[in-house]
Formats: structure tokens, C-alpha cells, sequence
């Protein structure tokens, strides 16, 4: 059998849950955006991520290429090193 | 009501990524794989230079000449690799398409080592060899010059 004093402190707590239960509310929408920019910015990070993969292999291949025409250029040079030196452009 | 509003946002951030994720396209890559066949192109070209003169289908003063020609090919490929990188790395439109010209810039400069090989007196059957290695060449350079044109257009 619950007392006057009781009933009170119950009408308290269901105030306190009420108005936390109001907060809540309030931040929940704001959980979802920021939730949502997260999920943008990890999505970002990783598209660029996944980019810049395939550039950094073409120039890794580009400087294979660099050498391997430089070689060419050289082995020429060796065979004839009569070759005078290149113009100017 | 809430919990409505949430899945809306959500969607409209969901919408975001995949219309980010969809135009995942960069021209700087294209034009790199372009460049490098440029190169590939170019290194063939020197060495059918290197092999006319072996077999003596070629004079060798002619071939010293054609070799200067693609050092001067060699020496523009450490700028546009500079280049190329600054292009890739531009952080806004407008520095991309200035990026962009400079990478024009540079592999337009290629043509005229190329064009100058055509106008040296190479005997046959050399001429017929060392015309098409030259063409290989300037067609790769012709595919880096569209790719750029897209990127300098907008089309990023």
C-alpha cells in the first residue's frame, strides 16, 4: 500500500522520464544526421582511396617506361656514341 | 514521426554516396594510361631506330638525328610526370583545369620531335618502318590530348 510520500516520488521519477524521454526525441534526429555524415565521409575517404590506387600504378608504370626509353636512348648512344648532343626544342 | 524524419535523412544520404560513388571516373588516370603508352610507343620507336641502323637500313648520322629527337621526348616525360601529378592532386575545378592545360602544354610539345622525324631524308625500307613507329606515337599522344580536352571542358 503505497503512502502520500510515495506517490510523490513516483510522480517525480515519471516527470524525470518524461523529460528524458522528451531529450531524446529532440537529439534523435541529430544522432541520424550526424550518423549520416559519417557514413559520407567514410564513403568519401574510401572513393578516394579506391582512386587514387590506379593513378599511383600508371605512375609507377611511368617512370618503368621513363627508364626502359631511356635505355633505348642509351643503347643507341653506346652503339654509335658518335651521336652528337640533342637539339634544342 | 521522428524515427519518419531519420529514414528520410538517411536516404537522402545514402542518395548522396552512391550518386558520389557513381561518377567514380578519374581523367587523370586515363590520361596517365594514355601518357605511359606515349612512352611504350616512344621506346619502340627508338629501338627500331637502334635496329634500322644494326641492319644498315638506316645511315647512322640520320639515326644520331632521329635519337636526338627522342631524347627530346625523354626530356619532356619528367615534366608531364610532375605535371600529371599536379593535375591528380588539384584540390578545386578551376586549379584542375589549369593542371590540366599544363599537361596540353607538355604533350602537345611531343609533336613537334615527332613531326620533325618525318621530315628527315630516311631512305626505304627504313622510311616505311619508321613512319608507322612514328604514327603509333602520335596517335597515343592524340588519346592523352582528348582526355585532357574532357577533363579542360568540364567533364571531370
Amino acid at each position: 500500500m503505497s503512502t502520500p510520500t510515495d506517490h510523490t516520488r513516483l510522480q517525480s521519477v515519471e516527470g524525470t522520464l518524461i523529460d528524458l524521454n522528451r531529450i531524446i526525441m529532440q537529439i534523435n534526429p541529430l544522432i541520424g544526421v550526424v550518423g549520416g555524415l559519417a557514413t559520407l565521409i567514410i564513403a568519401t575517404a574510401r572513393k578516394a582511396g579506391v582512386d587514387t590506387k590506379p593513378f599511383e600504378e600508371e605512375m609507377a608504370r611511368w617512370e618503368t617506361n621513363r627508364e626502359a626509353l631511356r635505355s633505348a636512348i642509351d643503347e643507341f648512344r653506346a652503339k654509335y656514341p658518335e651521336a652528337s648532343q640533342p637539339p634544342q626544342m | 514521426m521522428h524515427r519518419v524524419r531519420n529514414r528520410r535523412v538517411s536516404a537522402i544520404v545514402l542518395a548522396l554516396v552512391i550518386s558520389g560513388c557513381a561518377g567514380n571516373k578519374q581523367p587523370e588516370t586515363a590520361v596517365a594510361h594514355y601518357g605511359n603508352t606515349v612512352l611504350e610507343t616512344a621506346t619502340a620507336l627508338q629501338k627500331g631506330i637502334t635496329a634500322a641502323t644494326d641492319a644498315k637500313t638506316l645511315p647512322v648520322d640520320i639515326a644520331q638525328k632521329l635519337t636526338s629527337y627522342s631524347e627530346q621526348i625523354y626530356q619532356k616525360s619528367g615534366p608531364l610526370g610532375d605535371a600529371l601529378r599536379a593535375y591528380h592532386t588539384a584540390t578545386t575545378l578551376d586549379l584542375r583545369k589549369l593542371k590540366a592545360a599544363e599537361v596540353q602544354a607538355l604533350i602537345n610539345d611531343v609533336n613537334s620531335p615527332l613531326s620533325k622525324i618525318l621530315q628527315e631524308a630516311i631512305p626505304q625500307p627504313a622510311l616505311q618502318q619508321i613512319t608507322t613507329l612514328v604514327a603509333n606515337v602520335m596517335a597515343s599522344v592524340a588519346a592523352v590530348q582528348a582526355e585532357v580536352a574532357k577533363a579542360m571542358g568540364g567533364q571531370s
